[in-house]
């Protein structure tokens, strides 16, 4: 009777799981049977009214069809969720070649990341930054960088003048001179900057970024000047980058120097960018005058030095192939972007 | 500096290609800006003899020449000319040949007779009379009698010399001249300099005897040589010297004024001749001119000399304006019989003020403004009246007028070989050092180690050992120096400073958000002020003007970098691009009083702008930039001239209420007088303020382990309470428990009373040491609405 009874549950319980499609269904058809009041549930209570003797065998068989039923829910689980997830998957399948990046990323200026590369390997060799004013008395751009009054780069025709002692600086020497007069040696720093000059062409902008550096210590010599702006150059440019002193001159310096770099594009063998050369120039340097450090302040017995400066555009149009200096103030987004 | 190599090759023997010769300059200290072939003007012309001239058969006007060229046979040529005769010696393009016009000749037929070149006129060649005698000649040029048939015809015009295209740096000013350039050369090939070739025989008599000298400005004109030259022939100089003039760029003239020239190239002293009967009153008066004074020069304008003018003049009136140019009425005429030479210095800065205030220059005021020594007045006048010696163009008279109230005393310069290896850093031998400076003219002695170096008159640019340092090295070789880092250098440590730091902060996180760093002018137009609307008394108008800007657009340093940023908008909204978002950190101007008297401020502004965006996306840039920088900074309508009354905000910090900036969107008037036809969003803050308020650090904080709680709540408000208050009065009200507050909807509309907007809070509580219960969180939000009504009269919706 009972054994009946529990055949006729299994049959419609496996019945029931065979037959439901989602995992919300089978859930019903568990509750239905195994749930709290479920068809099943109800044989376990009524073992309870089993006759004694066959209590045993009634139970045994009870367990087992549990047993199998509980497998067969878990089963109908398991393909069921993975047929779920499958279609799941299938609904979401999307075309991953679409793309909603615009390419309207920003970007810093590329004279910023110049300079800031330039910088940073002067920081690892142990340089501070400086900082001056462009707006400059003539006495710290001129006078104090032995440039006397009567001297041809002084002309109207070569510097922005605002008034007869104030001006735009021209170099970023003139800071040189305001670092001498504050700090007391050793002193490493270099100094970038904006300098003014009227000239406007492929070549040259009114407006225009130096970076200048100065070490003062005992000792320094032409040599130091040498081996310091070889080590620039090879981590600027590459490793194979030689560098090559010529003699030239500026009032703030002697002995004076131009310093030649080996032509990144060609490697030296001769191209469009070094005019066939092989050599580019790049830095004007040299050993501080005596005189100019005397006039800061410095006792030149016992103190000497070097000094510095190279043009960033020109670093900059040398390093990207930029053919006309104006382009790096044009400013419109397609340029700008470029840079990364 | 032009140096033709034959010239320079007179002064040193040197064995060189022109290549080898322009590299070792180049290491010295000499770029050369060009190798100048001066006979690649003309090219494939020769001397020819005409053998026999017919008839050509089809043209009356034309003859057929046979010339010889110096080849195994004779060559045909048609020519139009009738100038020429059998026997004439003339030059004649061959096929390929150019002329200087750019013309290539080519063989080809006229009239149906084959003609292998052309016969050349001497302005075909680019002659002048000047030039070549014959030259002006109308028709073919006729060669000189002796000419070498078959030669290159450069060669029979003196042409055929190569000439390097010196620079000289500004400290240089005694390499100015061949014989400046051939001491370089000496000392770099190891050849002996020859010295100048001064030497001549007066005839008698005393320039004293019929010329004074008054040098009355002596502070102007340190030194005034002059000398006299009487039965002077004016005549054509010979053709080696034309020849040379005209290498280096001069026109040959006459005798008198050729040598002149000469002396100028060859010894850097520029030079100028007097007809002594012009001189009146029998004497030379250096002084300052008067005022309004005035002259005729030889251009043929009359000039208005100042005082600050310096002016050689005779008894009467200017003669010359120093240094810059003759007078019209006292040059050498073909009937001059007694010249009196100039050989002088003037002061620098005097002749190039003269020369702009008169805008006239001459080769001697671009000399004088290179400046020249002391040395080359005597070697200038005694080469010049050699040159009038050698070639008897006229008799020396003797005696010579001469001031020169203080001669500069020699500079000795003491050191030794250990001085110039500190500085070097490389090691010269002592031999080296002694033999490079004797090569380069500066006698120097070494006794016991200790050298002594007299440092000649034309070497000003020599005062000390550094300079001597130089002499060396350049001579000896930099490539000789070996590279070293700061071997004796103490050890220093780089660091960015604050500045800096924040700085790249700023443009880093500007960049991440998608913005373009650009680049301007410092300068921008006066007339940006109007173009944003600024009032008349704005602060931002009280700008700094250049006295010599490149153009009214460029004449004002900026106050702020709005206008700038407006006009790079503009340009890329002209360019149709989409979209851009830039920012520019650079330097503004700020006077403290106008005009200068003391160097403005220059505080570094940030500058925001971008188009294709909105408000608040664009302010949240902003935002977030002083949340990255742990600045504690509001937002609150503010007027600004050229931005939308209703959507502009200053920025202020919270604690100190100081004023950061502002951003907004542009007024639609000012935006469009930029050219912008879009909504447009800008942003200056002072980075200065930014760099100073920034907490470059914050300490670790421990968050809580506890259940964090959130709380909606719908709020009625009157239109015009600011949500930055709202959130002030929540956040104060909701203590410590309270950790977050945002709004996160703003609504008015048709279930809203007029004049009111529903306010949709999102708060947020949680506490660092225990799960929070339902009545606490009641409390603060109870807590939280009573404050709002209180102070805001906001309710519950």
């Amino acid at each position: 009777m009972l054994n009946q009874r529990i055949d006729s549950v299994k049959a419609r319980c496996l019945e029931a799981v065979s037959a439901a499609i989602d995992s919300r269904q089978l859930n019903d058809v568990k509750v239905r049977f195994l749930g709290k009041n479920g068809e099943f549930t109800a044989l376990l209570k009524s073992l309870k009214d089993v006759p004694p003797a066959e209590k045993p065998a009634a139970g045994k068989l009870l367990n087992e069809v549990r047993v199998m039923l509980e497998g067969a829910f878990a089963d109908a689980e398991t393909s069921l969720r993975l047929a779920e997830k499958a279609a799941r998957v299938e609904r979401e399948t999307l075309d991953v070649t679409l793309s909603r990046y615009d390419g309207k990323q920003g970007a810093l200026h590329p004279l910023t990341l110049v300079k800031n590369e330039i910088v940073d390997i002067f920081l690892g060799m142990g340089y501070s930054v400086v900082d001056g004013p462009e707006v400059e008395y003539a006495y710290y751009n001129f006078e104090a960088l032995n440039i006397p009054e009567d001297h041809p780069a002084r002309d109207v025709i070569d510097t922005f003048y605002i008034t007869d002692k104030i001006l735009l600086r021209t170099q970023t020497s003139a800071a040189q001179v305001h670092t001498m007069e504050t700090l007391k040696p050793p002193i490493r720093v270099i100094s970038p900057g904006k300098v003014y000059r009227p000239d406007d062409d492929a070549t040259h902008s009114p407006m225009f970024q130096q970076i200048e550096g100065l070490v003062i210590d005992e000792h320094i010599t032409l040599a130091d000047l040498k081996g310091t702006l070889d080590e620039f150059a090879k981590r600027f440019f590459s490793s194979d980058t030689k560098t090559r002193l010529r003699p030239s001159h500026f009032p703030f310096t002697e002995p004076s120097v131009e310093v030649d770099l080996s032509c990144p594009m060609c490697h030296g063998e001769g191209c469009r960018l070094c005019k066939g050369t092989g050599w580019l120039e790049l830095l004007g340097a040299g050993i501080v005058n005596p005189a100019v450090l005397e006039m800061s302040g410095i006792d030149s017995k016992k103190y000497s030095g070097f000094a510095f400066g190279m043009g960033v555009e020109r670093a900059t149009m040398v390093k990207y192939g930029i053919p006309d200096m104006r382009l790096l103030f044009d400013n419109d987004v397609r340029y700008l972007r470029q840079f990364r | 500096m032009l140096v033709p190599v034959k010239w320079l090759k007179e002064y040193v023997d040197f064995d060189l290609t022109v290549t080898e010769l322009a590299d070792k300059l180049v290491a010295c200290g000499f770029e050369i800006e060009e190798i100048i072939d001066l006979s690649s003007k003309i090219q494939g012309v020769v001397v020819g003899q005409i053998l026999s001239l017919e008839k050509h058969p089809d043209a009356d006007k034309l003859q057929i020449c046979s010339i010889d060229v110096g080849k195994d046979q004779p060559v045909a040529i048609v020519t139009g000319a009738t100038n020429v005769k059998v026997g004439d010696k003339v030059p004649v393009a061959l096929d390929g040949a150019v002329l200087p016009s750019g013309k290539t000749i080519r063989t080809g037929a006229l009239r149906g007779v084959t003609s292998y070149g052309m016969l050349c006129s001497g302005e075909e060649l680019g002659l002048t009379e000047a030039d070549y005698r014959g030259a002006s000649v109308y028709g073919i040029l006729i060669l000189r009698e002796d000419a070498e048939v078959g030669k290159d015809i450069n060669i029979e015009l003196g042409n055929d010399d190569i000439v390097l295209d010196v620079a000289i740096t500004a400290n240089r000013t005694d390499a100015n001249s061949i014989v400046g350039i051939a001491c370089e050369v000496a000392a770099v090939t190891g050849k002996p300099f020859k010295g100048v070739d001064v030497g001549y025989q007066t005839s008698g008599g005393n320039i004293a005897d019929s010329l004074k000298l008054e040098n009355l400005a002596p502070d102007l004109c340190p030194r005034y040589l002059a000398a006299m030259v009487k039965d002077v022939v004016i005549t054509e100089s010979p053709a080696w010297m034309k020849n040379r003039l005209r290498a280096v760029g001069l026109r040959p003239i006459n005798n008198i004024v050729d040598v002149t020239n000469y002396v100028l190239t060859e010894i850097g002293q520029p030079m100028h001749a007097f007809d002594l009967s012009t001189i009146k009153g029998g004497k030379i008066v250096v002084r300052r001119a008067a005022e309004n004074e005035p002259i005729v020069a030889l251009d043929g304008k009359q000039y208005l000399l100042q005082p600050n003018q310096l002016a050689i003049c005779n008894a009467e009136e200017p003669m010359a304006v120093a240094g810059v140019m003759g007078g019209q009425n006292y040059s050498i005429f073909d009937t001059t019989d007694t010249i009196v030479f100039e050989s002088a210095r003037f002061q620098r800065n005097n002749i190039r003020r003269t020369s702009r205030a008169l805008n006239l220059r001459s080769d001697s005021s671009a000399r004088y403004e290179k400046g020249i020594d002391y040395q080359s007045q005597r070697t200038g006048i005694d080469r010049a009246l050699t040159l009038i010696a050698q070639n008897g163009w006229g008799k020396i008279v003797g005696g010579e007028l001469d001031s020169f109230p203080n001669p500069p005393k020699p500079n000795i310069i003491g050191f030794t070989a250990d001085d110039l290896e500190r500085i070097l850093g490389v090691r010269v031998p002592e031999g080296e050092i002694l033999k490079i400076l004797n090569a380069l003219q500066i006698a120097t002695t070494l006794k016991d180690g200790a050298f002594e170096s007299i440092v000649p008159g034309n070497r000003e640019d020599i005062v000390g050992v550094n300079d001597i340092a130089e002499e060396v090295i350049r001579i000896y070789g930099y490539d000789r120096i070996e590279s070293t880092l700061m071997r004796y250098g103490k050890m220093v440590v780089g660091e960015r400073s604050k500045t800096q730091r924040v700085t790249d902060k700023v443009k880093n996180l500007l960049v991440g958000k998608g913005f373009c760093e650009t680049v301007t002018y410092s300068f921008i137009s006066p007339k940006a002020f109007d173009l944003l609307g600024l009032a008349a008394e704005h602060p931002l108008r009280t700008a700094v003007r250049l006295d010599n800007p490149l153009g009214e657009d460029f004449s004002v340093m900026r106050t702020t970098l709005i206008h700038s940023m407006l006009k790079t908008l503009s340009v890329n909204m002209l360019r149709s691009n989409k979209s851009a978002a830039l920012f520019e950190v650079a330097k503004t101007y700020a006077p403290k009083a106008l005009p200068l008297t003391e160097l403005p401020d220059e505080p570094y502004k940030l500058c925001l702008g971008a188009y294709a965006t909105d408000f608040y996306a664009f302010k949240g840039v902003a935002e977030e930039l002083l949340d990255v920088l742990r600045i504690d900074a509001g937002f609150r309508p503010v007027k600004v001239d050229f931005l939308h009354p209703g959507r502009s905000a200053e920025i202020y910090e919270r604690n100190y209420g100081v004023v950061l900036g502002y951003l907004g969107e542009v007024d639609s008037d000012v935006a469009d007088r930029y050219g912008m036809d879009k909504k447009v969003y800008v942003a200056e803050l002072n980075l200065d303020l930014l760099i100073e308020r920034a907490c470059d650090f914050d300490s670790f904080r421990v968050i809580s382990r506890y259940q964090s709680v959130d709380r909606d709540l719908a709020l009625i408000a009157k239109t015009d309470v600011a949500a930055d208050r709202i959130l002030s009065v929540i956040r104060a009200a909701g203590g410590e428990l309270l950790t977050e507050s945002s709004i996160f909807d703003v609504y008015c509309g048709d279930q809203i009373e007029k004049g009111y907007k529903s306010v949709a809070v999102k708060l947020t509580l949680q506490s660092a040491d225990h799960t929070l219960k339902d009545a606490e969180v009641n409390a603060v939000v109870d807590k939280v609405l009573v404050e709002l009504g209180l102070k805001l009269n906001v309710t519950l919706r």
